[in-house]
């Protein structure tokens, strides 16, 4: 039964992304002054594409988006049945890792520098949420995700803010938004995808969003089941809010300076807290 | 009223083959709190892989008639191409110059004419909308074919 | 003593292809050669299959050292020769260190010698863990060997070639099979001989270099090897590796010859700071390069710390500091790797990169981190060996191997585009590469936060320098496009196709893998805690075979692209332009930060052995 539900809700999972997005377009709209979009415009967008024949460059291009989204599919799933975090996010990388080849894979020159500045923003974002994990791990003493120590982030708070610029770019928002960054090289990695298969690499990106929240939103597991529904949806909102007001507010970065943040700050912020809760269990305060 | 998916997000690909610069302001101007066509669910995608409508402007030129037929043919069917102003839906006072070919009409199927130099921004809306109820159309021709 | 069959596939194992190496260095055809390699590559194959059988069925091998004694009086007096040799040679090449490392090894030999070796202990001890060496010597080292064969037509000298080679693979297993640290000391040399004559075999300037370089470093890990045998028969009065004391019972200056053997492993295995010889030989012809990253030399100084665990075991700062130089290692040439175009180096440094993830493991001193080691072990060599003969192929079909000049692979050599990505997700990508990566990362949080640190980063160049790499061979134009297939010949396609299935049973059989072979060395020291039962999932609702999943999905996905009626085939966007179109990839870095970095790193790493050495010492003589 509970294996259903899981199923089940594994399915509907990228409507609740789908409506998150919409609601971020809303109030991206609502701060620029516009009426903007429907909450659900995301959705509409993706069943549009996922119902548009389309067209490819090549055979392998197809394989590799496919494969992206079985891989990330499976990661949400792992993390949807409370299980192994680690796991779920080492196989979430394997998929960004695939839709990077599936980028490279076409002779387009949009598409390769795409490729390389996703590259450059894997090698930001990866070793940051690997340490996250790690540390979640380390704190309950456990990858399973169910087995997760409630309201880490009293214990972790460096690691939950650090997380923040992470989500930012796994986004594709301002100032991150290198490897998309549409007026420059028309959406980057997506530039070749078309129809169908563009459908199937936005949903392969929203299910490694769902791997991406769902890690954010285990520091605010409660023990009441009510109350951890109400604290996570706050969090979320706060965090959308948070994102579209960053992500209007800021200029794009060069994937260099976003590398640098990226592995000074959010990796150093992971890494003291880490330390201190190490030096704490050992007894040194 | 729109009721479909596609029609609900019609993703907009913009193409200046030659203009003024007049109609192209309009067109952008339609991205601005003043009419908002994010409302509608447009979005302006700079890629005629991701575009479902295609705005044109100006008397294409001969230099971008070849372009223009790439970008078109990228575009994923159902498509649909709105000529926006005077130049792109007649070649105005272009017509019969050495280097335009006249209307954007001469070189790809045009499914709707939007008037004006420079076309008003309400009428351009006006147009795409008018282009989304060819949609339907369109697709049961296809069905029709296939 | 074991019966008359086991010691008749020990004694093949070794000298079948001493006698094939002698037999093409008598012959100069090649098309006897051929027949010698092959016949050598089947009994090589055969008797490894049936060694396994035995020691998984009764259990470890053992030979007394007193049974022995007249081989073991051949071995010493065939190690002055070859002493002698590396004498002749360094004058020869007027290398005055070389010289010096092998007057130095010669002084000691003599010393341990004159000193006079115990006989009462295993010579020769099989166990799993040669086993596995063993397997992956035999069968992937054959495998080279037969691809070789076609490889080198366009080469001359091959009775000398093959020769070297087949010799290295003897020296390989024998020095795997070796309890006797005289004996392994032996082989150990002998490889350094087989690996300085195939470095130059093209005996053009750089090639000479490069080889004299490698013999030059790998001589001075034999003489930190021989003078921590000298010092283990000081302080432990014995030369068999099973009788060194367990770690946990060392102090002072008896951990010292475990740091020296610690420091020949690591030039083995060129472990910063000694990577420079490895990076020179990359001038040989591929299947020296295939040989010596994936089925010999480099695994040697890994098998010399995985052997002496036991003894490793906690000794506290020593095996840390192992890690750490590991670890390091891991994480500066994962760097160094995103930065070269070469695809032969970016392997090379990749090489180095595992191999010194496998050292950290090793450092980390846990039951799971040894297992990860043992088994990233196994399937570096087969991934390794895939990449190279891949990248061999293509340089004889392309003439470049510049991963630039790979573009199009796919559509060019299907067969080695193919090779290739089984090749890198066997190190990187689920089911296979992530478990390793999974069991080692949660090992690795729980004992230092900084280690975690150091992982993480590594593991995140690593993906971008293999998805960099994946991507150029992947790129191509539209479907349609017309590209002159190449033709694979059917000798590489057999070693490639051959060595893939070998990754895929391995990858399939990881289950009894891990039972058979690994559990029960790990449980020398540790007690195993990995299964097969911990390649599923554990979750609330119950255990998820996530390998099966990931495995039926893969399956999945490669059916529904053949299926589905695939969309139009467009041309690539290019603003409406229709004009060629030519990629290339990022290396991030210029060539000067490079040996930046490298310099420094070697500097940082010289002074790191240094401190350890002296701090062992020191705190020896203080108490």
């Amino acid at each position: 039964m509970e294996l259903i539900i899981s199923i089940f809700l594994w399915a509907l999972i990228p409507l609740i992304v789908g409506v998150m997005l919409g609601l971020d377009r809303i109030v991206t709209a609502r701060m620029q002054g516009r009426k903007g979009p429907s909450v659900l415009q995301s959705i509409r967008d993706l069943l549009k594409l996922l119902g548009k024949k389309g067209s490819m460059v090549n055979r392998s291009q197809v394989a590799f988006v496919y494969l992206a989204l079985a891989l990330q599919a499976i990661a949400a799933f792992i993390l949807i049945i409370g299980s192994d975090i680690l796991t779920a996010f080492l196989l979430s990388g394997a998929g960004s890792f695939m839709m990077v080849v599936a980028a490279l894979s076409v002779r387009s020159p949009y598409s390769h520098l795409g490729a390389h500045r996703e590259l450059v923003q894997i090698m930001a974002t990866e070793p940051v949420v690997m340490l996250v994990v790690l540390s979640m791990g380390y704190a309950s003493g456990s990858f399973i995700s169910s087995n997760l120590e409630g309201a880490l982030v009293l214990t972790l708070p460096l690691a939950v803010i650090a997380m923040v610029p992470t989500l930012l770019i796994r986004l594709e928002k301002s100032p991150f938004d290198i490897a998309t960054a549409h007026s420059e090289i028309v959406s980057g990695p997506y530039v070749e995808l078309s129809g169908r298969t563009l459908g199937i690499s936005k949903l392969a990106h929203w299910y490694e969003l769902v791997v991406m929240f769902g890690i954010f939103l285990l520091f605010f597991s409660m023990s009441d089941p009510i109350l951890d529904v109400v604290v996570k949806v706050i969090v979320l909102v706060t965090v959308v809010f948070a994102i579209a007001l960053i992500d209007n507010s800021t200029a794009r970065l060069t994937r260099w300076r976003m590398l640098r943040f990226s592995l000074t700050y959010c990796l150093g912020a992971v890494m003291l807290n880490l330390v201190i809760l190490y030096l704490i269990n050992g007894g040194v305060f | 009223m729109a009721t479909r998916n596609d029609e609900l997000s019609p993703w907009i690909l913009h193409f200046d083959t030659g203009s003024c610069n007049g109609c192209d302001i309009e067109i952008w101007s339609l991205l601005t709190p003043r009419y908002d066509i994010e409302r509608f669910g447009m979005i302006n995608k700079g890629n005629p892989k991701h575009a479902d409508i295609l705005l044109v402007t100006g008397p294409v030129t001969k230099k971008c008639a070849t372009r223009l037929k790439t970008l078109y043919d990228m575009m994923p069917d159902p498509k649909l191409v709105v000529a926006c102003g005077d130049c792109a839906s007649t070649g105005a006072p272009f017509v019969g110059c050495y280097n335009v070919c006249g209307g954007v009409d001469s070189v790809i199927p045009v499914d709707v004419y939007v008037p004006g130099c420079a076309c008003r921004p309400e009428v351009l809306i006006d147009g795409v909308v008018m282009a989304l109820q060819k949609w339907n159309e369109k697709r049961t021709m296809e069905e029709v074919k296939a | 003593m074991a019966d008359t069959l086991t010691t008749l596939l020990v004694v093949l194992l070794v000298v079948a292809p001493l006698i094939g190496g002698l037999g093409s260095l008598a012959i100069f055809k090649l098309s006897a050669i051929r027949k010698i390699v092959i016949s050598t590559a089947v009994v090589l194959i055969t008797s490894v299959l049936g060694l396994s059988y035995l020691v998984l069925s009764n259990g470890a091998i053992d030979y007394n050292a007193s049974d022995l004694s007249s081989i073991s009086i051949i071995i010493t007096l065939l190690d002055l020769v070859l002493i002698f040799a590396f004498i002749c040679l360094a004058y020869k090449q007027k290398s005055i260190l070389a010289a010096l490392f092998a007057f130095l090894q010669l002084s000691a030999l003599v010393f341990i010698e004159i000193g006079g070796v115990g006989e009462h202990g295993m010579v020769i001890h099989i166990d799993q863990l040669s086993l596995m060496m063993a397997f992956i010597t035999s069968v992937i080292g054959s495998i080279i060997c037969v691809y070789g064969l076609r490889y080198m037509e366009h080469y001359e000298k091959h009775g000398r070639f093959f020769a070297a080679m087949l010799l290295f693979l003897a020296a390989m297993n024998g020095a795997v099979f070796s309890n006797s640290l005289l004996w392994l000391f032996f082989f150990w040399e002998l490889t350094t001989l087989c690996s300085y004559l195939l470095i130059g075999h093209t005996e053009t300037e750089q090639a000479k270099r490069s080889a004299i370089t490698a013999a030059e470093y790998t001589l001075g890990g034999g003489v930190a090897l021989i003078f921590g045998i000298g010092l283990s028969m000081f302080y432990f009065d014995t030369v068999f590796i099973d009788q060194i004391p367990l770690g946990s019972s060392l102090a002072g200056l008896e951990l010292l010859p475990l740091a020296l053997m610690a420091v020949a492993a690591f030039t083995k295995s060129a472990q910063l700071p000694f990577q420079k010889w490895l990076l020179g030989a990359m001038v040989a012809p591929t299947p020296v390069s295939a040989l010596l990253h994936s089925a010999t030399m480099v695994n040697l100084g890994v098998y010399l710390l995985l052997r002496l665990i036991p003894n490793l075991h906690g000794t506290g700062f020593l095996i840390t500091t192992i890690g750490m130089v590991g670890l390091i290692s891991f994480l500066v040439t994962a760097v160094l790797a995103m930065t070269q175009s070469n695809a032969k180096r970016v392997l090379a440094y990749s090489t180095i990169s595992n191999l010194g993830l496998i050292i950290a493991c090793i450092g980390l001193d846990t039951s799971l981190a040894l297992t990860a080691a043992m088994l990233l072990l196994l399937f570096h060599a087969i991934s390794k060996a895939l990449l190279f003969m891949s990248v061999g192929v293509v340089k004889e079909e392309t003439g470049s191997e510049d991963i630039d000049a790979m573009e199009g692979l796919r559509a060019k050599l299907p067969l080695i585009a193919a090779a290739i990505l089984i090749g890198i997700s066997m190190m990187v990508l689920p089911p296979f590469g992530m478990f390793a990566s999974k069991w080692l990362l949660s090992e690795a949080v729980t004992s230092l936060p900084i280690l975690a640190l150091f992982l993480v980063l590594g593991f995140g160049a690593t993906l971008v320098y293999y998805a960099k790499w994946l991507g150029q061979v992947f790129t191509r134009g539209k479907e349609t496009e017309v590209i002159e297939k190449h033709h694979t010949d059917r000798v590489y396609a057999f070693a490639l196709i051959a060595t893939a299935v070998i990754g895929f049973m391995a990858t399939a059989g990881i289950g009894p893998i891990l039972d058979g072979l690994i559990n029960p060395y790990v449980s020398n020291v540790f007690d195993p805690t990995l299964s097969v039962r911990s390649l599923d999932l554990v979750s609330s609702l119950g255990v998820f075979p996530i390998m099966m999943v990931i495995m039926l999905a893969i399956i999945i996905v490669a059916l529904v692209v053949r299926s589905t009626k695939l969309p139009p085939v467009m041309d690539v966007y290019a603003c409406g332009e229709s004009s060629e179109v030519r990629t290339g990839t990022f290396y991030y870095w210029s060539e000067e930060r490079v040996a930046h970095l490298s310099q420094a790193s070697n500097i940082g790493m010289y002074a790191l052995l240094f401190g350890l050495l002296s701090v062992i010492v020191v705190l020896g003589v203080v108490a």
